[in-house]
């Protein structure tokens, strides 16, 4: 969660709110900020899923360890889930890949336009026109 | 489970920010873009 407290300022920035959530309790939460170098860091609200019951309803609960996946929601403005990334317990997050995600969703809002792979803030977007189908 | 495009299911949890304990909800957030970061523990290596 250090490598998502980095780039704080550039969610910020986008304007996303960073909830970080596992199922440790809030104890834990505060020794945990206040011990761990790298969780100094952290400016963003740590969350307690104490009874589970968040990382059963997104889907992201590891019943045999009693612990949440490391997974990553967008949720859009209105409140619905974007997009749903859940990774592997030994990797950790691509942190630039979540910012070229939020991008991605921000810059297609605007515009109307498709977001193409390996999209990058200052390429074009694609034009949604059924005349391109199969022709890109 | 929650799939792409569903409502996000609202919850209300206990959190620690900024040196306090505190009580989240997640449509507290309405109107504004959310990255929601489960991790599988504190003091995890990864």
């Amino acid at each position: 969660m250090a490598a998502v407290a980095d780039q704080y300022e550039e969610f910020k920035k986008l304007g996303v709110e960073v909830l970080g959530i596992s199922t440790d309790s809030v104890y834990a939460h505060k020794v945990f900020a206040e011990t761990s170098p790298s969780a100094k860091k952290v400016q963003y609200p740590l969350a307690s899923d104490r009874n589970q019951q968040i990382s059963r309803a997104y889907g992201v609960l590891d019943v045999e360890k009693g612990a949440a996946y490391r997974a990553t929601f967008f949720i859009d403005p209105e409140g619905i889930v974007t997009t749903k990334l859940i990774y592997p317990r030994e990797v950790g997050r691509n942190i630039y890949e979540h910012i070229r995600i939020i991008q991605g969703l921000q810059y297609g809002r605007e515009t109307g336009l498709g977001i193409p792979a390996n999209w990058v803030p200052g390429m074009p977007g694609l034009v949604r026109d059924f005349r391109f189908v199969g022709r890109i | 489970m929650v799939q792409v495009g569903q409502k996000a299911p609202d919850f209300t949890a206990k959190a620690y920010h900024n040196g306090k304990f505190t009580e989240l909800k997640l449509s507290d957030y309405a109107g504004k873009w959310i990255m929601l970061c489960f991790y599988p523990g504190d003091f995890t290596y990864v």
